[in-house]
């Protein structure tokens, strides 16, 4: 398991934070202190995450220990935490160095469990992805492989530490023995750059909404040095973008990878070695991964340039979702993921994303569940409906005690979803679109914001 | 519209925050409002109100509406007072 093996790494850079250097005998001097301090008992714990050193050594301290977290955004709206809390019961909250024991009773925890990632962070959605100590490590193993990821590199993170993504980047970054930089800076701040420059950063991942970022500040005019390699994850990136992303890594000697993943794979699933030649393809599965089609009437489709639902089996994939605390005594792993999406194959074996079976958007690389959506303002006494159009969100609803006019509703959309409102739209109605069966009728929904 | 009223119309607009709250003060990261996202879409919305085209330098020092009208002066945009 690569937490358990840091001191392998001896006196290698490990992390970097502000001014605080650890080399990977400290970091794992850190680990051990840390874990002194946990109870014997195994242990649920709230890990209040932020990309600094504090998270990093709280987070591989219950690994090692063998207590299961729950990753959650410092930045999560209290009320949300606060419904969280309540229904996993965490033993332990964890935030920065600080440990609050919330109660000592002895929770159902399977085995395996190691790790709960939020589906859709931002909505405090109570469903989680349950993940094992051998899901984490085999990932990062994968990744590893299929990245030139050197022990010398350093990385900065520019993710998330609870989203699986960015979690998957400090992950095979440590079993490389490679340096961690942690940063909460955006790429927009005149520090990040600078941080970039003097700590000669050699990589850089992002989502979609951050290459859009990045070209917006003139990125591939930008002289770094040492910057060897870029990867994309988290949505899918405009083909013109890719294309132009290739291009400047072919003339510059750099390389680009396009991937594809999702939480209930730990992260990443799917490389695309040479966006260059195929801008619009996923790729093929990483290492000990395998993708199959299947039709709608669920026989596996063989033919090359046939559509169906992807489906994947790995090491990696979760051992399931949870809802609450019960849900945490047992898991049974599906044997193949249905990832929601529909794609297709070409002659060479790389897949091809064409549409999505699940409701979910992913605004500025942001993943939100639409049921979630509708959830958070049913429990405000509100009829709502939302749907997704190009990634962003279109709620339809009935005026009600909690939010009576269109701007008020938005309003509150942005602030707990922490969305940027230029992504939300709403729209106020007599009565929500049914079908005749009584059920949603979400193409309805989206006619109603036709112009 | 004065330079002025354009000014604090794409704050508004980009940051969805009413125009009292648009002070020569009003700085990045402050408020909520003033994220990385909302910071692009401000830049966007600056370049296309006033026809300019920012380098990577003048987008990442843009850290306050009073640094905002200084960048917006080296591409020629005047502001009164």
């Amino acid at each position: 398991m690569f937490f358990a093996q840091l001191s392998k790494h001896g006196r290698r850079l490990a992390v970097v934070d502000g001014d605080r250097r650890l080399s990977y005998r400290q970091l794992s001097e850190a680990v051990a202190e840390f874990q002194k301090r946990l109870p014997e008992e195994r242990s649920l714990v709230l890990l209040m995450t932020r990309n600094d050193l504090e998270t990093l050594v709280a987070y591989l301290a219950c690994l090692v220990a063998g207590h299961p977290l729950l990753l959650v955004d410092r930045g999560l709206d209290p009320q949300l935490l606060a419904a969280l809390v309540t229904r996993y019961q965490p033993n332990l909250q964890v935030q920065g160095d600080e440990i609050v024991p919330l109660h000592d009773r002895q929770l159902p925890l399977a085995e395996e469990l190691a790790l709960l990632l939020s589906t859709s962070g931002s909505t405090g959605s109570p469903k989680q992805v349950a993940l094992s100590a051998e899901n984490l490590d085999a990932n990062a193993r994968s990744i590893l492989a299929s990245l030139p990821i050197q022990a010398c590199d350093r990385t900065i993170t520019t993710l998330p530490f609870q989203y699986s993504y960015g979690l998957s980047v400090i992950n095979s970054h440590l079993l490389a023995g490679a340096c961690l930089v942690m940063n909460e800076e955006t790429m927009v701040s005149r520090r990040f750059w600078d941080r970039f420059r003097e700590l000669d950063i050699c990589s850089l991942a992002g989502v979609p909404f951050s290459y859009e970022m990045l070209l917006k500040l003139r990125f591939t005019q930008m002289d770094l040095p040492s910057l060897r390699y870029l990867t994309q994850a988290g949505g899918r990136l405009p083909e013109p973008v890719v294309r132009q992303l290739a291009e400047w890594a072919a003339e510059t000697g750099r390389q680009f990878f396009v991937m594809y993943g999702q939480t209930e794979a730990t992260a990443r699933m799917a490389i695309n070695v040479q966006p260059l030649a195929k801008p619009g393809a996923i790729g093929q599965a990483i290492p000990d991964g395998e993708f199959r089609l299947l039709s709608s009437g669920g026989s596996k489709v063989d033919a090359a340039r046939q559509e169906g639902e992807l489906i994947y089996q790995g090491p990696n994939v979760m051992l399931g979702y949870a809802e609450s605390l019960a849900d945490l005594a047992a898991f049974s792993p599906p044997s193949w993921l249905a990832t929601g999406d529909l794609a297709w194959r070409d002659e060479d074996g790389d897949f091809y994303i064409s549409g999505r079976l699940k409701r979910m958007i992913k605004p500025f690389g942001q993943r939100i569940g639409l049921d979630d959506v509708e959830r958070l303002l049913a429990e405000r006494g509100m009829a709502a409906r939302a749907v997704g159009i190009e990634d962003a969100l279109r709620v339809a609803f009935v005026p009600g005690a909690s939010f009576s006019v269109e701007s008020q509703l938005k309003e509150w959309l942005a602030k707990t979803l922490a969305l940027h409102p230029s992504a939300i739209r709403v729209r106020a109605v007599p009565d929500l679109p049914v079908r005749p069966n009584g059920k949603a009728d979400y193409p309805a929904v989206e006619r109603l914001f036709d112009e | 519209m004065t330079n002025q009223d354009i000014l604090v119309d794409c704050f508004t607009t980009a940051l969805a925050i009413t125009s009292d709250t648009v002070t020569e003060a009003l700085a990045y990261n402050s408020i909520p409002e003033w994220d990385s996202i909302a910071h692009m879409t401000l830049v966007a919305e600056l370049e296309s109100r006033f026809g300019v085209m920012m380098d990577t330098d003048d987008i990442i020092d843009m850290s306050s509406v009073a640094k905002a009208k200084a960048i917006l002066g080296k591409y020629g945009v005047a502001f009164e007072g």
